[in-house]
């Protein structure tokens, strides 16, 4: 698992090129600048880590379950969005999801399958709702969209499958603080936001 | 084990030397956004202190306040600058931020154990006063993010120092530095408390 695990973040990350600006990354389109916007967009990033630490704590049979789930919901929100469907409110909800999932961490405890199932539902979703290009062309829209689905469920995958692995006590201290820490930045931008 | 770590190095050097830097527009934002946030508490003495002063006397406490300090003041202080983010006034803010120095550092000088829920309780309490003073200060726009996620890293950062040097207290020789090191911080914190009285 460790080795097929490193082999994916190789091939993430050789899949990567510069990135020179916005919407996200300025001339880098489609499924290029799909893998590149949860992985350079903070609150993104952020929500992605929180649910992959918390999903680390599971056992694995919970964290397959729902990394299935997170997977099958970003390809369900990749449809809702090919019908034109948009959300203005996915950055928030993502920072939100956030807050509960690093708490959660920062908790350490097991966790009903229905909860965990339904944030990773959530941060799916929203996710992809708030990665939609600000000007909407089917084909471009589906490819860009695709390469957002395969870098945030790797990333969720990864980070799951790696902290899961953690069996020290320090360790798994340290993926309670990063939880933690979290939820904190994203409870503060959250304020930041809801405040302007 | 072994073996996998190395699989796991050679597949990560491999693929940060095919990787190429990222010169996105947001780039410099971010960047700026997080440097701004691991700076701002930095610059903070009085902060700065606190912060430590926590670690050493988690040191002090033992296992769990040790490690549960770092989990949980995050949090708190989250709540506390959410406070001042919208707006809301907390009464003494500046005066509670000097007197956290005070009784923090005399709680390590004196190497105060008292039950875990109420050293909890007190540093929960100073936490609400360091973040209601840092969350009027949050830049807004996108770089937020950014900022948060390194104003949090430093102050985390803070804690595991003050962690850090609090283990000392396992030698004769280092329980005697680390309590020194409170006495230094509660004056700190009446040369802190005097100032704003001063400035009232």
């Amino acid at each position: 698992m460790g080795s097929i695990a490193g082999a994916m973040l190789m091939i993430l990350l050789c899949g990567m090129s510069p990135a020179q600006g916005h919407p996200v990354v300025e001339g880098v389109i489609g499924f290029r600048s799909g893998l590149l916007h949860p992985l350079l967009t903070p609150a993104h990033l952020l929500a992605l880590l929180a649910l992959g630490l918390m999903l680390s704590q599971q056992t694995g049979k919970h964290r397959n379950a729902v990394s299935i789930l997170f997977a099958a919901v970003l390809l369900a929100a990749t449809g809702a969005i090919a019908a034109a469907f948009v959300f203005t409110e996915g950055s928030n909800v993502l920072l939100a999801s956030a807050v509960v999932a690093g708490s959660l961490t920062a908790l350490s405890r097991p966790l009903p399958l229905a909860l965990t199932a339904c944030l990773a539902a959530i941060v799916a979703g929203a996710m992809q709702f708030d990665s939609v290009p600000q000007e909407i062309y089917a084909q471009p829209t589906l490819v860009s969209l695709a390469g957002t689905a395969v870098a945030a469920g790797l990333t969720v995958i990864l980070i799951a499958a790696y902290a899961g692995k953690v069996r020290q006590e320090w360790g798994r201290i340290a993926v309670r603080i990063l939880g933690s820490w979290t939820a904190a930045a994203a409870l503060l931008v959250l304020a930041s936001r809801m405040s302007r | 084990m072994t073996a996998k770590r190395a699989k796991f190095g050679i597949n990560l050097f491999v693929a940060l030397s095919i990787a190429t830097p990222a010169i996105a527009h947001t780039g410099g934002t971010i960047t700026a956004g997080l440097w701004g946030g691991v700076t701002h508490p930095l610059f903070g003495l009085d902060h700065v202190l606190a912060m430590i002063a926590v670690g050493l006397w988690g040191a002090f406490l033992g296992p769990p306040a040790i490690w549960l300090l770092p989990i949980v003041f995050p949090l708190v202080m989250a709540l506390g600058a959410v406070l001042g983010i919208v707006g809301i006034p907390l009464l003494g803010a500046e005066i509670g931020i000097a007197m956290s120095a005070i009784v923090l550092g005399a709680a390590v000088a004196l190497a105060f154990r008292p039950p875990l829920w109420m050293a909890a309780v007190l540093v929960g309490m100073f936490a609400i006063f360091h973040g209601h003073a840092h969350g009027a200060e949050l830049p807004p726009g996108a770089d937020a993010v950014a900022f948060s996620i390194g104003f949090v890293a430093a102050t985390g950062g803070l804690h595991l120092c003050g962690i850090g040097l609090g283990l000392l207290t396992r030698w004769p020789l280092g329980a005697f530095t680390v309590r020194t090191a409170g006495v230094a911080i509660a004056i700190a914190g009446v040369v802190f408390l005097s100032r704003k009285a001063w400035a009232l």
